[in-house]
């Protein structure tokens, strides 16, 4: 009898001091709320594909960590609606079927994410620190590299901002952006496959432009450092 | 007369292949084509030795969709996946990767740079078929259910089973339990042509289903309870992600 008595002294003793280192630290954690933004890109399945933060997008998806927020809010809309399909990716689908497909319910063909989800996860991308450089998988071509430079500076800059860094509000930023998506993108508007307001300004810029020169602005691009000297 | 008939009844399908098949060079081939070839993959993932942990490390990914508990989503957008059959989701992923079978969504996911190989897939797939079911899947709107029963009688048990269990070894998955909308969706797609990996003894089998009786045939599915014992408690949390 005693010795089970003591038993249950001790396990209960254990337990009390077990539950307070525990809950210590559990404590502190729910005075910083998450972000409800954040909150809705994991539940929404946003970052399956753009990753942590919006800063380890997989494949060629794009990074929106940073990305301008009326422009992602946009983008949104358009992939919800139809009106961004894009060119054919490697199952033969408009690139931005995969999207559709994780955001549009099966019980009646309309986007489970409200207007107002929406805003919330681009506000809360929109100030995510943007993701870092990934040095290219072979290295780039200096000449190319600083034809493309050239390029931006002449055709680029207005909207986009230097270095691709400043754009005018509801303009992506491009600067550090995935060399393989910025290639496609400029391919997708040339083609006229990506048909949205912002796009349609772009046609006659890249009307003339070649292969040749999108890769001279990806190389480019996707090695400017937005967060060199923050 | 008859032959007119049978032709009217295959005309949209046709249609709908047509246009497929213009618009998307990669579905140019049969529709049905792409049922069960096995070989390659499919046919390596069956024989290793599943990795139990390796297992739950690739789940990771799926959950991001599918859940950590493997629920789906009741909406359907996302199909109920645990308790499903090693065999079904071996060959569902191996043909999902190798564009047997058209998913966008998922298809990024089911590369080998994101799952990694055959062993992955084998791992994967045993460690999804022995999580605890959903038991509140999303059902139908339960106003045909006897047109329902009567179809499944007729036209399903010979492969889904008497409460749509499926068949392990035939790939037959079950279909008990599953959400009612991912079944609408798949059901359609099969009938119309557009689901390639489906099996063309299936197809033709409901070819005739007007809109109506898919629905009560799926809802009469949707409502059919797998055994007790593999079926989880409401709001279980799988403790592997914990």
């Amino acid at each position: 009898m005693k010795k089970t008595l003591l038993k249950s002294v001790t396990i209960l003793t254990g337990a009390v001091l077990s539950f307070a280192v525990l809950s210590a630290p559990a404590f502190a954690a729910e005075k910083k709320k998450r972000d409800p933004g954040k909150k809705l890109y994991m539940t929404k399945t946003c970052m399956a594909c753009h990753g942590k933060n919006g800063a380890k997008a997989m494949l060629e998806y794009p990074n929106l960590a940073g990305q301008d927020e009326k422009y992602m809010i946009n983008q949104i809309n358009y992939i919800l609606s139809g009106k961004r399909l894009g060119s054919h990716d490697a199952t033969g689908n408009p690139r931005s079927q995969g999207m559709q497909g994780a955001l549009i319910s099966a019980k009646d063909n309309t986007p489970r994410i409200s207007k107002d989800e929406i805003k919330q996860i681009a506000k809360w991308l929109a100030k995510q620190k943007p993701a870092d450089l990934k040095p290219p998988k072979t290295p780039l071509d200096p000449a190319s590299v600083a034809a493309g430079e050239k390029l931006f500076k002449s055709k680029c800059k207005a909207c986009h901002g230097k270095e691709g860094k400043k754009p005018l509000k509801g303009n992506p930023y491009v600067a550090g952006q995935k060399r393989a998506y910025l290639f496609t993108q400029m391919q997708d508007i040339k083609s006229k496959a990506r048909k949205s307001p912002k796009s349609v300004a772009m046609y006659g810029i890249v009307k003339k432009m070649t292969d040749e020169q999108f890769g001279n602005l990806a190389d480019y691009l996707s090695q400017v450092d937005r967060n060199a000297g923050k | 007369m008859k032959s007119i008939l049978k032709f009217a009844a295959l005309a949209p399908t046709m249609a709908v292949a047509a246009t497929l098949m213009m618009a998307n060079p990669v579905l140019a081939a049969d529709p049905a084509a792409g049922w069960n070839e096995g070989g390659g993959e499919q046919d390596e993932a069956l024989h290793l030795t599943p990795d139990r942990e390796n297992g739950i490390e690739v789940y990771e990914v799926c959950a991001a969709c599918h859940l950590y508990e493997g629920w789906g989503q009741p909406d359907g957008t996302f199909p109920q996946l645990a308790g499903q059959h090693k065999n079904v989701i071996i060959k569902q992923l191996a043909d999902i990767r190798a564009l047997n079978r058209d998913n966008p969504t998922m298809y990024p996911f089911a590369l080998p740079e994101s799952i990694g190989g055959a062993q992955s897939i084998a791992d994967v797939a045993e460690y999804i078929a022995q999580l605890p079911m959903n038991p509140e899947p999303g059902v139908g709107p339960g106003t045909d259910l006897a047109l329902g029963e009567q179809l499944y009688k007729d036209n399903c048990v010979r492969c889904h089973g008497d409460n749509g269990q499926g068949i392990p070894e035939k790939y037959y998955p079950r279909i008990q339990g599953q959400h009612y909308n991912y079944l609408m969706r798949q059901f359609e797609w099969i009938r119309d042509g557009k689901r390639r990996n489906a099996n063309p003894d299936m197809i033709k089998q409901i070819q005739g289903f007007s809109d109506k009786d898919m629905a009560a045939v799926m809802d009469f599915v949707s409502r059919q309870k797998p055994p007790a014992d593999v079926v989880g408690k409401p709001g279980w949390e799988n403790p592997d992600y914990l």
